[in-house]
C-alpha cells in the first residue's frame, strides 16, 4: 500500500465513497435503476442529495400520485434542518384529481420552479374539468415546464368562460414558450373536435420552442366520420394550417410527418401543393423531406387540389414545378381542382398552361369561380381564363365541374361552344349558378354526346328548350336537375321517357310544373326497367299513400330506400306521409318488395 | 519508440510508452504543454500514487489498441447505463476498496475515461441490490438521517416510479 493510501485511510476512515469528486458520484449514479436511487436516499444525507441534486438523476426519478393525500404529503412541512425535496418530474395517475381542486394548485405554486416535465396518463378535458378549470390554473403555473407527455387525452366538445373551448389548453400552451416536447398518444374524442384541437395546440400554441412532437392515434367515436383515414390523424383541412405553421416556426415535426405520410404519399403532396399555394412566403427546407421518387410514385388514381392559384406570381405548372423541381412530364393526375382563385393579367398574359400539357392523361377538371373581393384590387378575369383554358382540346378530360359561375358576375364567363371545343370527350357535366339559355345548354347536348352523367344546379334559364336536345345523349344514365327552369311534362314525355336512366333526381324548390302524367311517362317502355333511383318533386298527385304506392309500384328495380339513408329522402312523400314516416317507409318497402 | 517517465506521488519514476499512455488526456496534455522531447524528461503526477499508477498503466497497456469511447450526448433523456465488463477487467478489478478508490481518483485525475467507467461500474455493482443498511456497512457510512427523515424519505419514496 502506497504512503498516500495509507494517509488517506488514516485521515477518513469512514468512508471513501463520499470523497469522490462530484463528476465520478454523477457517473456511478447513472449505472442505477431508480430502485437503487431510492435506497441511497434512505443510506445518509449525503448519498440522498446525490440524488435530489442531480436533474439528471432526478428526471428518472418519476414521482407519481395517486391520489389527493399524495400531493398534500409532499406540501407537508419538511424536517426540522433539511430541504425540501427537489421534485421536477410528476406522473399524476388517476384524471380524478384535478377534479378536486384543493392540493394540486398550492402544490404548483409550491414546486412551481422545479417542475420541468408533467406526465399524464389520463387526462379527461370533461366539462367539470373545464368549469373548474383546475388542471389549467395548475399546470400555468408550471413555467419552466419543458416536456408534456399525456397518454391519453379524453376530451368532449365542451366550453370554458375563462379558457375557452377544450378546457383551455391550447390557451394554456400558447403561454408555453418553452415546452419543447409534447406528446399526446391517444385522444378520446367524439368528433372531429379534439382533431382540431390537436392542430390548434400547434397553431396557437408552442411552436416556436417545440423540438419533439409526437402526434396522437384518434379514436373517433362519431359514425358520420367512420370513412375517415384513420393513418391520417387529422382532416386534411386540420394538417394544411400545421404545415402552414412549419417555415415560420421552423418546428421540427419529424414524427408528423412520418406518421402523416405513412402509407399515404398522396397527403405528401396534396399538403406540399397546399404549402405552395396557400400564400405563404415558404421556407424551402419545407418540401426537405418530400424526394422527387415520391412525388413521382404517387398513384394516378388520386386527386389534387390547388388552393387560390394566383396568389403566388406564377401559374399552375409554375408552381406545381416548384414542387417537383422538374417538368411534369411523368405524373399523372387524374383530377384537377381550382377554387377560390384569381389570375393577375401578368399570369394571363403568359397564358394559362393548357391542361392537357400540364398534366398528361388528366381525367377530371373542376373550377370554382368566387365573387371574393378581387386580388390588389384587379378585376375579375376569369372569362379569360376559362377562354383560354378551352382554347386548347383536352381529349382526356372526362369530367368537369363548374361551380359557383354566376356569383363571379359574369355572364360571359362560360361559353359552352369554348366548353364543347375544351373538353369534347365529357362524360360528366356539373354546372351550378349559371346563367346560360336554353340555347347555350343546346350547345353542350349536341356537341357532348358521351355525357353519361349531367347536374345541373340553379341554372334558372333552362327550360323545355334546352333539354329538348338531351335525347340525343344516347348514354346518359343520371340525370339531375336541381331548381332550374321550368321544365314541364313535355321533357318528361319528349325526352327524359327516352332516355336509359338509372338514376333521376328533380327537385324544385319554387314550385313545379310536372303533373303526374309527366312522371307517369317515365314507367313506360322500354327504360323504365332501367331506374334504380327516382327522386322527384313532392307533388299533388302523391297526395295519398295510394297514390304514392301506385306510382312507385310502376318502377321495377327501384332501389329500397334503406340502401342508404338519403335515398330514403328522394320520394318526398306527401305532408302526411311525412309526418307518419313509418308508416311511409313500410309503405315504400312494400312497394319494393310487390315488385 | 518515444518514451515518458511518469513520476508518483511517491517520487518512483516510471517510464512508459507514450503510445501506452495516449489514453490518458491529462498526460497529453502535460506533454504538450511542457514541450518534452528527451526520453529523460519527466512527467510529475502528484496525485497518483506508485502503486497506483503501475495499474493504471497495467489496464492502458492492455487497452492501448481500444477505439476512443464515444461520449454520451448530453441531450440524451437520462436513463440507466449499461455495466458490460470483460473478463479481463473483471480479473483487473479485483482488488481492496481503498485501492479501487484510488484508482478510480487516478483515473479521473488522468482523464481516462474507459478507466473511471469500469471503476465506476464496479462501485454501482457494490451497490447494485444492497439495502440502505447493507451500503452503509459496506463503505463506513454513518447513518445521519433522522428517524423523522427516514421516514419522510420512505413516504416519498413510494411516490418514485421507474420510468
Amino acid at each position: 500500500m502506497t504512503s498516500s493510501s495509507r494517509s488517506r485511510r488514516q485521515e477518513h476512515d469512514t468512508c471513501f465513497l463520499i470523497q469522490l469528486p462530484d463528476l465520478v458520484i454523477h457517473q456511478i449514479l447513472s449505472y442505477f435503476s431508480p430502485r437503487t436511487l431510492r435506497v441511497l436516499r434512505l443510506t445518509c444525507r449525503t448519498t440522498k442529495s446525490w440524488v435530489d441534486g442531480s436533474h439528471k438523476v432526478v428526471a428518472r426519478l418519476q414521482v407519481t400520485f395517486r391520489s389527493e393525500e399524495d400531493v398534500n404529503s409532499v406540501l407537508a412541512p419538511p424536517p426540522p434542518g433539511t430541504t425540501p425535496t427537489r421534485w421536477s418530474n410528476f406522473r399524476f395517475l388517476p384524471s380524478q384529481l384535478f377534479t378536486r381542486p384543493k392540493a394540486l394548485p398550492k402544490f404548483v405554486a409550491t414546486f412551481a420552479q422545479n417542475i420541468t416535465a408533467f406526465d399524464f396518463s389520463t387526462l379527461t378535458m370533461e366539462d367539470t374539468v373545464a368549469r373548474n378549470n383546475v388542471v389549467v390554473d395548475v399546470l400555468m403555473a408550471g413555467e419552466n415546464i419543458l416536456k408534456i407527455k399525456i397518454s391519453e387525452l379524453s376530451c368532449s366538445r365542451i366550453s370554458s368562460k375563462k379558457y375557452g373551448e377544450l378546457g383551455g389548453l391550447p390557451i394554456l400552451i400558447r403561454n408555453w414558450h418553452s415546452l419543447r416536447s409534447l406528446s399526446i398518444q391517444h385522444i378520446i374524442c367524439p368528433d372531429y373536435h379534439g382533431l382540431d384541437y390537436f392542430a390548434r395546440l400547434l397553431l396557437e400554441g408552442c411552436g416556436s420552442s417545440l423540438e419533439h412532437l409526437n402526434p396522437p392515434t384518434v379514436a373517433l367515436s362519431s359514425p358520420e366520420y367512420l370513412s375517415f383515414n384513420y393513418k391520417l390523424y387529422f382532416k386534411r383541412n386540420i394538417v394544411t394550417p400545421i404545415l402552414q405553421i412549419l417555415p415560420r416556426r421552423k418546428l421540427k415535426i419529424v414524427h408528423v410527418q412520418e406518421h402523416l405520410f405513412d402509407g399515404d404519399p398522396t397527403l405528401l403532396f396534396h399538403l406540399a401543393t397546399l404549402c405552395l399555394t396557400s400564400g405563404a412566403v415558404l421556407h424551402p427546407e419545407t418540401f426537405l423531406p418530400f424526394s422527387r421518387s415520391t412525388f413521382m410514385s404517387l398513384p394516378p388514381s388520386q386527386s389534387y387540389l390547388f388552393h387560390s392559384i394566383g396568389r403566388l406570381s406564377g401559374i399552375t405548372d409554375s408552381i406545381l414545378s416548384l414542387a417537383l423541381r422538374e417538368p411534369l412530364n411523368n405524373l399523372h393526375f387524374l383530377s384537377v381542382s381550382f377554387r377560390s382563385f384569381f389570375l393577375t393579367d401578368e399570369v394571363l398574359s403568359s397564358a394559362p398552361t393548357p391542361l392537357s400539357l400540364l398534366v398528361p392523361n388528366l381525367v377530371e377538371v373542376e373550377i370554382e369561380m368566387t365573387n371574393d373581393p378581387p386580388w390588389e384590387g384587379r378585376p375579375h378575369n376569369l372569362s379569360a381564363f376559362m377562354r383560354a383554358l378551352c382554347s386548347q382540346e383536352h381529349p382526356s378530360v372526362r369530367r368537369l365541374v363548374l361551380t359557383e359561375v354566376s356569383r363571379a358576375n359574369d355572364t360571359t364567363l362560360i361559353r359552352a361552344r369554348d366548353v364543347v371545343q375544351g373538353f369534347p370527350r365529357l362524360t360528366e357535366l356539373r354546372i351550378s349558378n349559371w346563367d346560360g339559355g336554353n340555347d347555350e345548354f343546346s350547345t353542350l347536348w349536341r356537341g357532348l354526346p358521351h355525357l353519361e352523367e349531367v347536374h345541373l344546379r340553379f341554372c334558372h334559364h333552362l327550360g323545355d328548350e334546352g333539354v329538348a336536345d338531351m335525347v340525343n345523349l344516347k348514354e346518359l344514365h343520371t340525370l339531375l336537375l336541381n331548381d332550374v327552369g321550368p321544365i314541364t311534362d313535355a321533357s318528361y314525355v319528349n325526352v327524359f321517357r327516352h332516355l336509359a336512366l338509372r338514376s333521376l333526381y328533380h327537385y324544385c324548390t319554387t314550385g313545379c310544373l310536372v303533373t303526374r302524367k309527366g312522371y307517369n311517362s317515365l314507367a313506360s317502355p322500354p327504360f323504365v326497367t332501367s331506374i334504380r333511383d327516382l327522386a322527384l318533386q313532392n307533388h299533388d298527385d302523391f297526395r295519398t299513400l295510394d297514390k304514392f304506392c301506385e306510382f312507385i309500384a310502376q318502377f321495377p328495380y327501384l332501389r329500397p330506400p334503406e340502401f342508404d339513408e338519403p335515398m330514403r329522402r328522394r320520394i318526398s312523400p306527401t305532408p302526411a306521409l311525412r309526418n307518419d314516416p313509418h308508416t311511409y317507409h313500410d309503405q315504400y318497402q312494400s312497394c319494393c318488395r310487390i315488385m | 519508440m518515444p518514451f515518458v517517465n511518469l513520476e508518483s506521488s511517491d517520487g518512483d519514476l516510471v517510464k512508459v510508452d507514450v503510445d501506452v499512455i495516449k489514453c490518458s488526456v491529462t498526460i497529453n496534455a502535460l506533454i504538450e504543454h511542457l514541450g518534452l522531447e528527451d526520453d529523460n524528461e519527466v512527467v510529475p503526477l502528484q496525485n497518483v500514487g506508485t502503486e497506483t499508477l503501475h495499474k493504471v498503466l497495467a489496464w492502458a497497456k492492455h487497452h492501448k489498441d481500444d477505439l476512443p469511447s464515444v461520449d454520451d450526448d448530453e441531450d440524451d433523456p437520462p436513463r440507466e447505463r449499461r455495466t458490460d465488463i470483460t473478463t479481463w477487467d473483471a480479473n483487473f478489478i479485483k482488488m481492496e476498496q481503498i485501492q479501487l478508490f484510488d484508482l478510480i481518483l487516478a483515473a479521473n485525475y488522468l482523464d481516462i475515461s474507459g478507466l473511471l467507467d469500469l471503476g465506476c461500474k464496479i462501485v454501482a455493482d457494490m451497490i447494485k441490490g444492497k439495502t440502505a443498511d447493507e451500503i452503509r456497512t459496506m463503505f463506513n457510512i454513518v447513518n445521519d438521517l433522522t428517524p423523522q427523515e427516514q421516514e419522510q424519505i420512505r413516504k416519498e419514496n413510494e411516490w418514485c416510479e421507474e420510468k
